[in-house]
């Protein structure tokens, strides 16, 4: 399964940043995996945990300032 | 509910309040949301400042902060281009000494993404705002969302009013801009251009607080601004603005573990102390539409932070 288009989380704490790949899942095709960018605040593990099985479409990768 | 702006309940009357030119196509003038701006407005120190509104209306604006607040310039532009020639009359009729200082940019302009906009934009002290912060009912993946939520429209919701552009966005549109997630992709979509066409400038916007002040100020300080309360009030829910938005929000969160951590801001009463989350608010009108709800109006000035 390859990862295509990167939703950019930046700047959202964990809630927006739920709320905007729950919203970005809806009608994506399940073939692919969605690349996340989350911002520094955020927790990936429990943003993980709080995806569920969905959790499996997605790839988290955090932004870290240079 | 209280803060050191000053919370308090409005009237919808001010028998004090200029009279304008108020069609249909224009969101009204007397409306509690433009009272509270107003008062956001003369705290903002626009003594001879060099003002933008982006989202013009009927000019009301424009007519108070030359008037009251004693800017040098005032400059505007809106996506209904009727409401420029509108804004000029009523200016000419509730302040004509203040005419002169009124430059708009005609046409249909979309947030400020013309070159007379940007240009006017450059030369601007402080930009001013109220745009809409719940995404259109009838857009498409909104509408996938919400019903993945199980969340209804409710009837009626789908019918565009006349000055239905100054209630929704297109959210789809917007949807490059993180804050999107939340309603404010319109909004932060224009913190975004000012940034970069007017580093300088302040903004001064003003805001439904449905989904708390804490996002909102969370989405001026992600965009470079320093978030202020300079205003807030409580005001009554328009009847005729869908709320299903907030609830689908509320929804999407279910079973996620940080079903505790966001609730929108609804009130059951004018005092704004009791307090409802939209799925609460939602089942109420389900029941009677015409049940008043509540929630906080507030001004936001933004201070541009200096570049990391």
């Amino acid at each position: 399964m390859h990862v295509a288009q990167t939703l950019d989380c930046s700047g959202l704490s964990n809630v927006p940043a739920i709320l905007r790949i729950k919203q970005a899942l809806v009608g994506w095709n399940d073939d692919v995996r969605m690349g996340v960018l989350l911002g520094e605040g955020c927790d990936v593990e429990r943003i993980t945990g709080s995806l569920g099985a969905a959790s499996s479409r997605v790839q988290l990768v955090t932004a870290t300032k240079q | 509910m209280g803060d050191d702006a000053g919370t308090e309940m409005i009237s919808d009357t001010d028998s004090n309040a200029p009279k304008p030119e108020a069609p249909e196509y224009a969101f009204d003038p007397r409306d509690p949301w433009t009272q509270t701006f107003q008062k956001g407005l003369e705290r903002a120190n626009l003594q001879g400042k060099a003002v933008y509104e982006v989202g013009i209306g009927t000019g009301i604006n424009a007519a108070f902060v030359l008037r009251f607040c004693g800017a040098a310039a005032f400059y505007g532009s809106d996506l209904d281009p009727r409401l420029i020639a509108l804004a000029e009359r009523n200016l000419i009729s509730l302040s004509p000494e203040h005419a002169e200082l009124f430059q708009p940019v005609k046409g249909a302009v979309s947030l400020i993404d013309t070159d007379e906009a940007r240009e006017k934009i450059a030369k601007t002290d402080v930009v001013i705002a109220c745009l809409p912060q719940v995404g259109d009912p009838n857009d498409e993946r909104f509408a996938a969302f919400r019903e993945e939520q199980s969340v209804s429209l409710p009837a009626g919701a789908e019918e565009e009013a006349h000055d239905h552009i100054a209630h929704y966005y297109p959210w789809t549109m917007f949807d490059e801009y993180p804050f999107n997630s939340v309603g404010l992709g319109l909004n932060e979509a224009l913190l975004r251009r000012i940034r970069e066409h007017a580093p300088r400038a302040q903004v001064v916007m003003n805001f439904g607080a449905r989904i708390g002040t804490e996002l909102i100020f969370e989405m001026f300080r992600a965009n470079g601004y320093e978030p202020e309360k300079i205003a807030t009030q409580i005001v009554r829910q328009d009847i005729g603005t869908d709320i299903s938005f907030f609830a689908a929000l509320e929804g999407a969160l279910q079973g996620t573990g940080f079903e505790k951590e966001f609730k929108c801001f609804f009130f059951a009463d004018p005092e704004g102390k009791t307090r409802l989350s939209a799925h609460e608010a939602q089942r109420l009108v389900d029941k009677d539409p015409d049940t008043p709800l509540y929630h906080e109006v507030c001004v936001v000035r933004g201070t541009p932070m200096p570049a990391a």
